[in-house]
């Protein structure tokens, strides 16, 4: 059974909120269909066990949890009913991600499958509280995730976002092919990407940050909320973000056409160990650079310098090009392999510094691919 | 919580979670170290010296590199292979960046006689490496050995067991002490337990020489000379040399006090204990600030040599394996 409990605009993010109760039979059923539909909700808030399995035993005790909260983005018929409305939003799960309570839901699934004879022979149904937010863009969903979740058991911004975009992965969208879950080795063209990497670009764009940051840092969410939050109607979605990496990778592509890294290199562009990359495709669609293109947009947005993502699509087609552009680029990131500890991030804030300069309307090499990997290079040297 | 890598599906990459020689059905090992300022280029073979020749045991390998698939082993079937059967003992730990872990084969282990891989506890001192106990190295690595593609290493004392000083020694000092003139004094403690045990020993095979009363009672008046036995400590061990990196930092500190051909001429043996006799004495005179942490770095070395040396003679190995080492 459910039941609506109160209906409410949330203003902030422009959502209609349902609140509502359900049995927790109907509820362990429904998360079921969300949880199997999203593999990126399936797992991996596994701390706290101890705590979980208190949790588990209230749950057979028919503890009060705090609620639920879910999100649709489902496109709804206007004027239903709430009820109507709530119906439709429950039945599309496809379209439905837990934004806050993962870890009490897996453990709702849990003891239900555990107990169900108990469950479903009470004489007065046990009842979760739930919340859903109506038709919700993916920046307002991002937003009420992290706020909800910030304090909370910990999970990554990485994590999150991965929930969020997973529509994403496996499918094409506007001529972009994205895998999930392979080796880079199966990235064949400049079309392609790993989901991991595009996830890994965007979570360094909100959070102004190449390197990777696998643990939870509230103040860095807290950044990131501002961020999110400040930008208003500035273009900052995921598929924003990834047209105008895009752009850029093309630019290259399309000054350099069909290039491979050369059998012979002058003695002064040789490498020491394996290029980067023999082909564009190889050198850019991969997660160093997406991650230093994310955060060095994000700092350039933030300084005014640059308006916004769909701004850096204009910016690409300007771009000032010279022969060994490629051969010194690949040069440049095997030195800092050579000096780097975490050759990774010595990379990613090679590629920071660069995009950094390429696209700072107010710098010295604003468009020049060639001076922008001088000053890149020598400012990485003496940073990693 | 900072620094803290946890090894799971989720961070390894997906090229290393396959097995690259399914084929290959040895048994195993692994042992953690840690070095601090960890490089994830610090991929090496480890080859044990074994009398006469080097016997490849296994790979070390940064926790760093296991992450990673920027380093040159990336796709070497061998890396991937040590790789995936360290995940094995590993997997869903939550380790330090700074561990090292070496990967070793039990087979190749048994057939150069080593019975416990505590045994191999020491043997990667010289680079900076040490073994894993209770806490991450934070020690300066300046004047270590670079690692290369190979590393050559010795069995020594089985450090698993170790107690008393020795403990210490392994689980704290090596790691944690960071004040380069109580690192000197603490390696220098190994000196100090050698000398004695090699004046034992000399005194010993006069004894079993029969060597006239006098000439032993006049050794023995030589070897009481703190000076001279560390000369003949290093006579024994067959280091004694003039190194020339040494002297030009005793020069540094003593300057024009100590004449040009002392610097050219003088054994380590007798420049490390004049080094020594001004710490303790000195210090004050002394500019040796900028020195204190090379010196700490080049007697660490020395003392893991002095130790090595020991293993090596079997009267003075069980002596000190009956004292420091044993199962508890």
């Amino acid at each position: 059974m459910t039941k609506i409990t109160n209906v409410s605009l949330d203003k902030k993010v422009n959502s209609r909120n349902i609140q509502f109760v359900m049995d927790i039979g109907s509820y362990a059923q429904l998360a079921g269909n969300i949880i199997d539909n999203n593999p990126y909700q399936r797992n991996r808030v596994s701390k706290s066990g101890s705590i979980y399995n208190l949790l588990k035993e209230d749950i057979i005790q028919e503890c009060i949890i705090p609620p639920i909260v879910l999100a649709s983005t489902s496109k709804l018929s206007q004027n239903s009913s709430p009820e109507r409305l709530l119906e439709e939003v429950l039945a599309d799960y496809g379209n439905l991600k837990i934004l806050d309570g993962l870890q009490r839901t897996l453990s709702i699934i849990d003891v239900y499958n555990n107990n169900r004879e108990h469950f479903d022979n009470l004489d007065e149904k046990y009842l979760v509280r739930i919340e859903a937010y109506l038709s919700i863009s993916d920046a307002g969903i991002l937003y009420r995730m992290l706020t909800l979740n910030t304090g909370q058991t910990p999970m990554t911004l990485r994590h999150q976002l991965e929930i969020l975009f997973s529509k994403y992965a496996d499918g094409p969208f506007d001529g972009i092919s994205i895998l999930r879950e392979v080796d880079e080795a199966s990235v064949r063209s400049i079309d392609a990407y790993r989901f991991s990497d595009l996830i890994d670009g965007y979570t360094s764009f909100l959070e102004k940050n190449e390197l990777p940051i696998d643990r939870f840092d509230i103040l860095q969410t807290v950044r990131t909320i501002k961020f999110i939050s400040g930008e208003g109607s500035a273009k900052i979605d995921f598929s924003d973000f990834v047209h105008s990496y895009r752009a850029l990778t093309l630019a290259f592509d399309a000054r350099f056409p069909d290039w491979v890294y050369p059998g012979e290199v002058d003695e002064d562009l040789r490498t020491a160990a394996n290029p980067f990359g023999r082909e564009i495709y190889k050198i850019f669609n991969k997660s160093q650079p997406l991650t230093g293109f994310g955060a060095a947009v994000a700092e350039l947005i933030s300084s005014k310098t640059v308006a916004g993502l769909d701004d850096v699509n204009e910016l690409a087609k300007r771009l000032e090009f010279e022969e060994n552009d490629l051969l010194r680029l690949i040069k440049f990131l095997d030195d800092i392999r050579g000096e780097s500890k975490k050759i990774g991030n010595g990379q990613r804030i090679f590629f920071k510094l660069f995009f950094k300069y390429l696209l700072d309307r107010d710098g010295s090499s604003f468009l020049s691919v060639s001076e922008s990997l001088e000053r890149a290079k020598n400012r990485a040297m003496a940073e990693v | 919580m900072d620094n803290l890598i946890q090894l799971s599906l989720e961070s390894l990459p997906l090229s290393y979670q396959k097995d690259s020689l399914p084929n290959v059905n040895a048994s195993y090992g692994v042992k953690l170290y840690t070095k601090s300022i960890p490089d994830e280029k610090d991929i090496a073979q480890v080859y044990i010296r074994d009398s006469e020749s080097e016997k490849r045991i296994g790979w070390m390998i940064p926790i760093l590199s296991m992450i990673s698939i920027e380093h040159e082993y990336a796709e070497d079937i061998y890396f991937i292979k040590h790789v995936y059967e360290a995940m094995k003992f590993l997997n869903g730990r939550e380790l330090h960046e700074s561990i090292y872990i070496l990967v070793y084969s039990e087979r190749l282990l048994d057939e150069i006689n080593i019975t416990a891989i505590g045994e191999l506890s020491i043997s990667f001192v010289p680079h900076g490496i040490y073994p894993y106990y209770k806490f991450p190295s934070s020690t300066t690595i300046d004047y270590k050995s670079q690692i290369g593609k190979k590393i050559v290493a010795e069995k020594c004392f089985n450090f698993d067991l170790s107690s008393g000083f020795f403990k210490f020694f392994v689980e704290d000092l090596l790691p944690l002490e960071r004040n380069g003139y109580a690192r000197f004094m603490f390696f220098y403690q190994v000196y100090e337990l050698a000398m004695e045990m090699v004046f034992y020993k000399k005194v010993n095979e006069l004894k079993l020489a029969k060597s006239h009363l006098g000439v032993i009672r006049k050794k023995i008046d030589d070897y009481s000379s703190e000076g001279k036995l560390i000369s003949v400590l290093y006579a024994e061990m067959g280091r004694d040399r003039n190194d020339q990196s040494l002297a030009a930092v005793a020069k540094s500190i003593f300057k024009d006090l100590k004449d040009e051909n002392y610097y050219t001429s003088t054994n380590k043996s007798a420049m490390l204990y004049d080094i020594r006799n001004t710490l303790v004495h000195s210090y004050y005179r002394y500019s040796i600030e900028n020195n204190l942490s090379y010196l700490a770095s080049y007697i660490e070395d020395e003392a893991f040599y002095v130790l090595n040396y020991i293993y090596s003679i079997q009267g003075l190995k069980n002596e000190l394996e009956d004292e420091y080492f044993y199962e508890s």
